[in-house]
């Protein structure tokens, strides 16, 4: 039987640009690719500027997760200039990214993923959608369109948490080196507070048995998607001023065994990269971006990040597996479960955390620009590990490299022409209609893809002269 | 609460035209119930800005095969993005985003002002031809908010 190639490009309500290939022989895929379509350029911008520009530029790479980025930058420069952030400070950068992942994982699996498994009414938002395979009762699907708009409410209560501190959102504006720009108060903290129980309620009472309703309908998605079964956490929530302990510690799965991390195994092969191959397998703090748009054989701007030159999977469920949270499995739904438990870990956390705020007490640490120094800024994102490197020469920025979650998750072959986690997890599933592939669209979201989120432009369809302006 | 609201990402020269309006605006008087947002690249962020104004403008890059630094104006009905396959997040979202208000019974009266880019590269400045339309385009969003 023939080949079929199906191209989804771009797979929809992924934040970004993202091409994802499978061929189908015989209802089964055989091979798969994942391309993303956009240029990492920020380096290119970065270079020459004034450090503490970072921590503002970078927040501006993506329109869900600044927040995440903002973190990375802002780890990377304490490193750099070598300063210890206060608790206050410290709470406070922790309760924002929390406020963030928060949003973030109610808006993936509401208003992305779980249309995938849900039929709304037949009216925008909820269509166009794939025919087919949906299987969750009148009842439920009714109920999924309040639980959708419930959603749009909770992401803004989390997005208010975050101003609370941020003065804004997005993008933020209160974390600096050394610490942030706000101060707790008793006010702030009873605001924050109030929208914080609100969210944990929704939590525990929606999103988690909404969750569990689409794994128990979908149930042989448990055995769908697993791909190589490597998981890596670079850890992230700082609970000391050390950075020794934090919510979610630095580690990874592999072959039975929860094991160490250590951020100088970490490379990036580029020989099926649109970059020149003369820099590949550099660690990312040497790393260098020099675009060849070109270059043949290459088919993605991802660049394939490696730990110990094995592709390695990142995001919730790594994680939480790393951490001991969760472990019933690798697949489709358990990166949903997983992704929803951990949202309820980080929430009752956060409850924690704004108790130990000490109004009176300082939220930021004095530091001085350094002539010639390194970083490195290594947290968790929404959406998986997140790396930040940054180096200084003459007080200006000489090099800067961000390697993000989804360029682990959605990465395209090594040199060793290995495959990325989502083109393996991909392989091997059968696909019922390729006409509409919703196995392949339900592998790929449920690794809540982001690349390199950048534009926003509206392209109508159809004609707009009448609309023009002189 | 009347708003002017700036979508785009400032990192990609013309994309971020709806930025650098803003910014651009910062320099006018305004009155009380007239607020300018800077609401960077985040799609359903803009929800929040929109929910609740009495009166909304937005600008964007419209890419509309037209050229670089021609205006456009609409409404949220007036448009339409390709289905399914075809098309990008970035265009589904502002149209997703009226679509949801619509559906929720919040959508106030809106007006998108779109301008057409020369290049969406990285940079942080913006191309010569969009920088010229400029002002242009902070006239008619006053005019539009009957503000001149």
């Amino acid at each position: 039987m023939a080949t079929k190639k199906i191209t989804i490009d771009p797979v929809t309500r992924v934040e970004g640009h993202l091409k994802i290939t499978v061929e189908v022989n015989d209802g089964k895929v055989t091979d798969a690719y994942s391309s993303g379509t956009l240029w990492r350029g920020i380096e290119v911008i970065l270079k020459g500027r004034d450090p503490r520009d970072a921590g503002q530029i970078t927040q501006r790479i993506c329109g869900v997760c600044p927040m995440a980025h903002g973190t990375a930058s802002i780890l990377c420069l304490d490193d750099a200039f070598k300063v210890e952030v206060p608790d206050n400070g410290r709470i406070i950068r922790n309760l924002m990214l929390g406020a963030n992942h928060l949003q973030s994982h109610i808006l993936h699996f509401y208003h992305l993923a779980a249309l995938d498994y849900v039929t709304g009414p037949a009216i925008p938002p909820f269509v166009p959608r794939y025919q087919g395979d949906f299987r969750l009762p009148p009842r439920v699907n009714d109920a999924y369109v309040a639980h959708y708009l419930q959603a749009l409410e909770m992401r803004k209560k989390a997005h208010e948490m975050l101003a609370i501190w941020g003065g804004r959102m997005p993008p933020q504006t209160a974390m600096v080196v050394g610490g942030v720009t706000c101060v707790p108060t008793v006010d702030k903290i009873a605001a924050f507070l109030w929208r914080l129980r609100e969210i944990r309620a929704f939590v525990n009472d929606v999103y988690i048995p909404d969750v569990l309703g689409v794994a128990d309908a979908y149930a042989d998605y448990k055995k769908i998607g697993a791909g190589y079964g490597n998981l890596l956490a670079y850890g992230g929530f700082p609970l000391d001023s050390q950075n020794k302990t934090k919510l979610f510690k630095a580690g990874r799965f592999t072959k039975d065994r929860v094991l160490d991390f250590d951020v100088n195994s970490v490379t990036e092969d580029v020989k099926y990269s649109r970059y020149k191959s003369a820099n590949t397998g550099k660690k990312p703090s040497e790393g260098m971006t020099e675009p060849d748009a070109e270059k043949e054989g290459s088919y993605s701007w991802l660049k394939a990040p490696r730990y110990e030159g094995q592709p390695y999977e990142v995001g919730p469920l790594a994680r939480m597996w790393v951490n001991g949270d969760y472990r019933q499995g690798i697949s489709v739904i358990d990166r949903h479960a997983a992704r929803a438990l951990e949202a309820k870990k980080i929430a009752d956390a956060m409850e924690e955390w704004v108790l130990q705020l000490k109004p009176g007490q300082p939220a930021c640490a004095e530091s001085k620009l350094p002539d010639s120094a390194e970083g490195a800024g290594l947290t968790e994102g929404a959406r998986g590990a997140l790396g930040h490197w940054i180096k200084i020469v003459n007080k200006k920025i000489d090099n800067y490299q961000a390697v993000v979650p989804t360029t682990w998750n959605c990465s395209p072959r090594d040199d060793k022409d290995v495959r990325g986690p989502v083109e393996e997890a991909l392989c091997g599933t059968r696909i019922v209609d390729t006409d509409n592939p919703l196995e392949v669209v339900r592998i790929v979201r449920s690794f809540d893809p982001c690349i390199a989120c950048a534009v926003h432009l509206i392209e109508p369809s159809g004609e707009m002269k009448k609309f023009r302006v002189i | 609460m009347r708003r002017i609201i700036g979508c785009g990402n400032l990192l990609m020269q013309d994309e971020g035209v709806g930025i650098h309006l803003i910014r651009h605006l910062h320099d006018k008087q305004m009155p009380d119930d007239v607020e300018l947002v800077d609401a960077a690249a985040g799609g359903f962020d803009l929800l929040d800005f929109i929910e609740g104004s009495s009166r909304v403008v937005i600008v964007d890059a419209v890419k509309a095969r037209g050229k670089p630094g021609d205006i456009y104006k609409f409404a949220p009905e007036d448009f339409d993005v390709d289905p399914l396959l075809k098309t990008s997040l970035h265009d589904v979202c502002l149209k997703d985003v009226f679509n949801i208000l619509k559906l929720a019974g919040k959508l106030p009266s809106v007006t998108v002002f779109g301008i057409e880019p020369k290049s969406m590269g990285w940079g942080m400045d913006l191309t010569d031809e969009v920088k010229k339309a400029l002002p242009r385009l902070g006239e008619l969003v006053m005019k539009e908010m009957e503000l001149a």
